[in-house]
């Protein structure tokens, strides 16, 4: 079950953090990550710590509506997450606050996997009876928002530079406060806020011409 | 960060011709209200600005809101602490007298409730309990909180409601004991629109105070708690203790049942603790509450807060008449004489640009309307009919334009006075639909002065349209503005359908408008449902003044 893989991973890293947490709490992300990489688990739990609770609530609404249960999410994005901070070599930092954005791209494609899985899946499987069997594939947010408006967006979001992404993904996808971004991004709220808006100005009229 | 350092936007724009630095100034308006998760208001000029786009954004942003919330109401169910049939209850939230209030989870509606439990130990018979459940069940009112239950499990008594997000009038009272006159009076028009849906309904609340009212985040006014709520025609009187003793009416206290002028007298006191952070009488036990009741008359408001108007403070001090005779008769009443109306010619220019803009004499079911002919100099009020298009977005609606089915319409509304607005709408062989005011939707009446209102409005933070979904020949609107409320209209609106909120944008009946009717000077209602509801709201002093704007559209290409 994947659960008892996590639950091995995880006690393995607490043990191993030993109390290292409250000294790596307030370090900033870019120090963790650098810590993490140095082979520090303190710092990989506080990651896991950090970033667990907001891509779990990320994710929610991306996995097809088979995969419901809030214990399924839960292994899921952990193994997801844990498997990044594994990778943690591969992770280019181009500059402060793109490591979430690192996480939900390695997510979204694990979502996507997960999607493709469903909606190929032969009609002999058994399939949750709660939802319609053309719908097992669905997700949530495409059935909230509706797959073409939600497609639509993705793609205007891919036309922003770097930064606009991480900032809009930050603020809309994730919810974060302009404090909250502005600690990923080492910045300032009002600076944050002013980048934020014309992101979405720039997302707004991207839409405009992907439609 | 490159972004930070850069010049600010109105720095960039100042090279702009004017047309393209408002356009500008425009989308960063847009942005910013997207990015500070606020609802989008339009402004009155919008081409050239994405507004679509933004819609469209919006409601993207909304799904990752609701999907967020979702998890959140899951997180919560996955530690209840006991089942109430279907409901996972999850935490107390507070507890009186007679009851437990619990937040709880329904997982087939994936919402959380406000589970309200008699309490074992509490003897009144279930069926008492479940007495409030009926009351709230007959009145739909925005300012009225919404019943989705009731229920008897394994012999305990609850129903549950709509969970209020924000906080409850008592603990604002606690960190502010004395509110600003226009926060004191927009709760007080609030709730004397909410307790004039219960009168209308033949009901007394019986128990108003500041407990039992919730400010919620997004500003709605919510009267909560029907314990003590009855039916007041052939009512007997109940213990007073179910009532709080300063908010008591002395007839109460008297050992009379509750009615009408007894809920005008504690919601007179409740704005004196408003106003002035202590009680009309200083008693605070029940005994000596009855001797100053009955010795002495209640403190005068302008004695305490001479910044009151001295027509609010006559008003106020008229609802706390020992005399229940000398209140006011009815709640609308208490309203106007609350806030009076400002003046409204010469308050605010609006130019009247809208050919279909009309302004006469409406004559409907024998009952005449006079209504002032406007002229571009003393405009006070406008309306405008706009039909949203994905590319061009907003059009607005000329006499003659034709629609099709998926069109999304909206109005946009402006006044110089707080306005009370109904929309209704008539497919010419079906009965009438309200189009606006929308249960659960915002703005609610009054509609704020001065700044523009796009109606239907917005449900959390998304913005609704109407949209065309069945087919029929010919349809009629009519917008009804007041300077005063209707609470005739709004009980006749209670017995009518409204227009549909399941879907993203809200659905009506009517299939078809097209043909705007010019500017005349008398208005003959066509439809006889809409004749029949705007005759409730019949021209008289204490309804205010009155307009009404009726477009008659009928479809050039019938499907049938």
């Amino acid at each position: 079950m994947m659960l008892g893989r996590v639950s091995d991973d995880e006690t393995q890293m607490r043990a191993e953090q030993n109390g290292h947490d409250a000294a790596h709490s307030s370090n900033s992300t870019a120090a963790l990550i650098h810590s993490a990489r140095l082979g520090d688990p303190a710092a990989r739990h506080t990651l896991l710590k950090r970033f667990l609770p907001l891509l779990l609530r990320w994710a929610h609404g991306r996995l097809p509506l088979a995969v419901r249960d809030v214990n399924d999410t839960e292994d899921f994005v952990q193994i997801a997450l844990i498997k990044a901070l594994k990778q943690l070599a591969s992770f280019n930092s181009e500059r402060p606050g793109s490591f979430l954005i690192y996480l939900r791209r390695i997510l979204l494609n694990q979502v996507r996997d997960e999607v493709r899985k469903r909606r190929s899946r032969p009609k002999t499987v058994e399939l949750d009876e709660g939802i319609p069997e053309g719908e097992q594939g669905e997700t949530q947010l495409e059935r909230i928002i509706g797959g073409e408006q939600l497609s639509a967006y993705q793609s205007a979001v891919a036309r922003l530079s770097k930064r606009q992404q991480e900032l809009v993904i930050m603020r809309l996808e994730f919810g974060l406060s302009y404090p909250e971004i502005a600690a990923e991004v080492c910045s300032t709220p009002d600076a944050v806020r002013v980048m934020v808006t014309r992101a979405v100005a720039k997302l707004a009229i991207a839409l405009d011409e992907v439609r | 960060m490159s972004e930070s350092s850069s010049a600010p936007p109105e720095k960039a724009t100042t090279k702009l011709p004017d047309d393209a630095a408002r356009r500008e100034r425009e989308i960063e308006r847009l942005a910013q209200c997207i990015a500070d998760d606020e609802p989008l208001t339009r402004d009155a000029e919008n081409a050239g600005t994405h507004f679509a786009a933004f819609v469209e954004l919006q409601n993207v942003v909304n799904g990752f809101r609701q999907v967020q919330q979702r998890f959140a109401n899951r997180q919560h169910a996955k530690s209840p602490s006991f089942q109430f049939g279907q409901l996972e209850v999850l935490d107390k939230l507070g507890e009186g007298a007679q009851a437990e209030v619990y937040r709880a989870y329904d997982p087939v509606l994936d919402q959380c409730f406000a589970l309200k439990i008699r309490r074992i130990e509490f003897g009144a018979l279930s069926n008492d309990f479940l007495e409030e459940a009926r009351h709230l069940a007959r009145i739909h009112h925005p300012n009225v909180v919404r019943v989705y239950g009731a229920a008897n499990v394994d012999g305990r008594a609850g129903l549950w409601t709509e969970l209020i997000n924000g906080q409850s009038l008592e603990s604002l009272l606690a960190s502010t004991p004395v509110l600003s006159l226009h926060d004191a009076m927009e709760i007080g028009c609030r709730l004397c629109d909410a307790l004039g849906a219960l009168h209308t309904r033949g009901l007394v609340h019986g128990d108003i105070k500041p407990s039992n009212v919730m400010l919620e985040d997004s500003g709605r006014v919510v009267l909560m708690d029907f314990g003590a709520a009855q039916r007041f025609r052939n009512s007997t009187p109940r213990p007073v203790t179910l009532g709080t003793v300063q908010y008591l009416a002395p007839e109460v206290a008297d050992g009379s049942p509750s009615s009408p002028r007894s809920d005008i007298y504690s919601l007179g006191v409740l704005l004196f603790k408003l106003l002035t952070g202590v009680y009309p009488y200083t008693a605070s036990d029940f005994e000596s509450l009855c001797i100053q009741q009955s010795t002495g008359a209640p403190a005068k408001l302008a004695s305490l807060a001479p910044h009151v108007p001295p027509a609010t403070a006559a008003a106020i001090d008229r609802a706390l008449a020992t005399d229940p005779q000398r209140r006011y008769r009815g709640m609308s009443a208490f309203s106007a004489a609350l806030r009076p109306h400002p003046p409204v010619s010469g308050m605010l220019k609006i130019s009247v640009a809208l050919a279909f803009l009309c302004l006469g004499t409406l004559l409907a079911t024998g009952v005449a309307w006079t209504v002032r002919k406007n002229s571009a100099e003393d405009s006070d009020t406008s309306v405008n009919l706009v039909r949203e298009t994905a590319k061009e977005g907003r059009e607005t609606l000329q006499s003659g334009s034709i629609l099709n089915l998926g069109d999304k319409l909206a109005v946009e509304f402006r006044s110089t006075y707080p306005a009370y607005v109904y929309i209704f709408g008539s497919s010419e062989d079906n009965k009438a639909t309200v189009l606006f005011p929308i249960s659960g939707a915002f703005p609610i009446n009054p509609l704020a002065p001065g700044v523009p209102h796009h109606i239907p409005g917005s449900v959390g933070g998304q913005l609704l349209d109407w949209q065309v979904v069945t087919d029929a020949t010919s349809e009629e609107v009519v917008v009804l503005a007041a300077t005063e409320p209707q609470p005739d209209l709004d009980h006749e609106i209670a017995g009518l359908g409204q227009a549909n909120m399941e879907a993203p944008v809200i659905s009506t009946q009517p299939r078809s408008l097209a043909r705007l009717v010019p500017a005349p000077e008398v208005l003959t209602v066509g439809s006889p449902y809409l004749r029949e509801i705007l005759s409730k709201a019949r021209q008289s002093e204490a309804n205010g003044k009155i307009r009404v704007w009726d477009f008659r559209l009928p479809h050039a290409q019938p499907l049938h």
